[in-house]
């Protein structure tokens, strides 16, 4: 059925005959291959079809893979002479063997994931710093022209994120406040030194778990709430509809949330230390024969100034962060429902994350210039 | 600079060359179009033909790659943010799936943009919103959310709020899409109503070819980033060229069964009418800079 290839001259037309089905396709594939190895790159090898009466899909596969390969390697190949059902048949493989050329496959493998990984968070950092330079550009100018910034917003959400969060931030600081004195207590006491438990708690809540546990829940609810709610106001147009009225959605949504957060967490910090104290002190009173006195005597000894500023100071850094991070995430949903899902999460997933470097950064930098 | 006007004014928009890529899959190729003033244009085309994008760029949600934005024969890439804002405060849109703020009813949702211009005072706006609603015959959901309307309600109060401020050119994105027939045809007449009451030059993004048959004073035809065809819609839908044939096809209208829209108001009437309405002109830039740039461009 397939003739022998060393019939063929150097021009003539390479001939396929009669029935093309399974049964030849080992022959045609072996004759195939052959021709293969002789052809270079700028030959032409014209294939002739139009004495084959039937083809099937194999042997159709086979010719069309071969003639690919053939391409790849610069050989002119050129099919002619198909009758109409052979012509069928071979140009529906042809749609399905022209896609792979052209295509790489795609790589796997622990490397390439490292790789691709580290890119990811390259550019993902490289779209929050320009998104921090665009709100700085957008507060310089509300600061040139405060006319244009959004005022009105400012009170409702620092409601909706201060006000709202006083519950949940007292129970929680309370507790905090309440554990580490109960953890303490037992160490203490073995040294007889009870009312050390003010201190551990003063110092450790104002300066560290206060602002901390404060931002973590801040993060969960209204930074979330931002992403949420820009990424819902993405998807729905509704942030391209602002701005074709004239409105930025820097200025309009990001500003005000982000000054909102600033000057509620300072707040609910305070708040917290308070209440953590208080925790602290509970612990004091009920299981170490300790004076409320006593304690809070001990407490004011202990604290200074500083240990409640420099714990306000990583607040409203970490408000900032909360916000930049959250609205950030919003501006960049993409795709429905399930984007503003996934938005949200990476949001609090990178603010809890940003929070903690950030704060070890005021550690750091605090304790290096004894501060 | 008045004999250069008498004899040619500029089209109201125009583009030049107009490309638009995002990340390397080009979307527009180099389009050449042109708007004047008082023209109803329908913008038609399959999914992923661009014509959204177009529409964004016409309304300067989107720079484009390459090529020139002309508003009155100004090339807005000439134009500081500005003298830009200026010439975007010209144009509104309607947008496809509405847009309106969740958290405001219908009233405060039209009266948004005019709140933030200063010099009117409450009385001033109400007497403007409510205006603008009852041409539409929505006063009566004024207190409404946008989550309680229907699709037909929230388009009129999208219009509403696109025409508040008195545009000069309005952009609809898709106005029929999702909605049933019978409302898709009073949404064709809302956009002639709105069309002959303002004024305004309209340019609608659509993909439903009995809209743009209705509506339109000339339709432009998008396929794959390109323009495949442009005229007058009775041609276009009528046309042998095989191009064509599927849009006349899909829009499952026998394009012999089409007759003449009767109340059909012409854009050269539209466009005097707004000329005896404006006998000044657009409104457009201030300060001495923006006079000699004009003037620059016109020269040039």
């Amino acid at each position: 059925m397939t003739p022998d290839p060393a019939l063929r001259s150097e021009d003539a037309p390479f001939r396929l005959q009669g029935r093309l089905v399974l049964g030849e396709a080992k022959g045609l594939l072996d004759s195939l291959r052959k021709q293969e190895e002789t052809l270079r790159g700028g030959d032409t090898f014209p294939i002739d079809l139009s004495e084959v009466s039937e083809i099937d899909g194999a042997s159709a596969a086979i010719l069309l893979g071969s003639v690919r390969r053939l391409r790849d390697k610069g050989v002119t190949c050129e099919i002619s002479g198909a009758g109409e059902g052979v012509r069928e048949i071979v140009s529906l493989y042809e749609s399905a063997t022209s896609k792979k050329p052209g295509e790489p496959k795609p790589q796997t493998g622990m490397i390439v994931d490292v790789g691709r990984g580290t890119l990811a968070l390259v550019l993902g950092i490289k779209e929050v710093l320009g998104f921090v330079g665009q709100v700085v550009i957008e507060a310089l100018g509300v600061i040139r022209r405060p006319q244009t910034g959004n005022w009105r917003d400012i009170v409702p959400i620092a409601e909706r994120s201060g006000a709202d969060a006083v519950p949940i931030v007292v129970f929680i600081n309370f507790l905090v406040g309440f554990v580490m004195g109960f953890q303490g207590a037992k160490q203490l006491k073995m040294f007889g030194a009870n009312i050390f438990v003010a201190d551990l708690v003063g110092l450790s809540v104002t300066r560290e778990l206060g602002p901390l546990m404060t931002a973590i829940i801040l993060s969960g609810r209204s930074g979330a709430a931002f992403a949420a709610e820009l990424g819902t106001m993405k998807v729905s147009e509704e942030i391209d509809a602002l701005r074709t009225l004239g409105f930025g959605p820097m200025r309009y949504l990001v500003l005000p949330r982000t000054l909102a957060l600033v000057l509620v967490a300072p707040v609910l910090t305070l708040l917290a230390d308070f209440v953590g104290i208080a925790g602290g002190l509970l612990v004091g009173v009920t299981s170490l024969n300790l004076s409320v006195a006593g304690y809070w005597q001990e407490t004011r000894k202990v604290i200074h100034a500083w240990d409640i500023n420099s714990g306000l100071l990583k607040a409203v850094a970490f408000a900032l962060v909360i916000s930049l991070i959250s609205c950030q995430q919003g501006f960049a949903t993409t795709g429905g429902a399930e984007g503003v899902g996934r938005r949200t999460t990476t949001s609090v997933v990178s603010s809890l994350f940003a929070l903690i470097l950030v704060d070890t950064a005021f550690t750091v930098f605090f304790r290096v210039f004894d501060l | 600079m008045h004999d250069a006007q008498a004899v040619r004014p500029p089209p109201l928009i125009e583009m030049r060359k107009v490309s638009k890529s995002f990340d390397g899959k080009v979307v527009l190729h180099e389009l050449d179009f042109c708007v004047q003033r008082g023209e109803t244009v329908a913008i038609i085309g399959g999914s992923g033909s661009g014509k959204s994008t177009l529409a964004r760029i016409l309304m300067g949600l989107e720079k484009p790659t390459s090529g020139e934005l002309l508003v009155d024969g100004v090339c807005l890439s000439t134009l500081d943010r500005r003298e830009l804002a200026d010439v975007h405060a010209r144009f509104a849109m309607v947008f496809q799936h509405h847009a309106l703020l969740d958290s405001l009813d219908v009233f405060d949702n039209v009266a948004f943009q005019l709140r933030d211009e200063h010099e009117l005072n409450e009385p001033e706006i109400s007497r403007r919103v409510t205006e603008v609603l009852r041409s539409l015959e929505i006063q009566d959901a004024a207190k409404k959310l946008p989550a309680e309307l229907s699709g037909g309600m929230a388009k009129r109060v999208g219009i509403a709020r696109a025409m508040v401020a008195g545009p000069e050119i309005l952009i609809y994105d898709e106005p029929t899409s999702g909605l049933d027939p019978m409302t898709s045809r009073t949404v064709d007449q809302l956009i002639e109503h709105m069309r002959d009451t303002y004024l305004v030059t309209s340019i609608v993004i659509t993909h439903d070819m009995v809209s743009a048959y209705n509506i339109a004073d000339r339709v432009v035809v998008l396929a794959s980033g390109h323009i495949v065809a442009e005229g007058d819609p009775r041609t276009i839908f009528k046309s042998e060229d095989p191009a064509l044939i599927p849009f006349a096809l899909s829009s499952g209208v026998d394009p012999s069964h089409l007759s003449p829209h009767a109340k059909h108001v012409s854009a050269e009437e539209i466009r005097a009418r707004w000329a005896k309405d404006h006998p000044h002109g657009a409104h457009r830039s201030h300060g001495f800079v923006a006079w000699l740039r004009r003037w620059k461009h016109r020269l040039s």
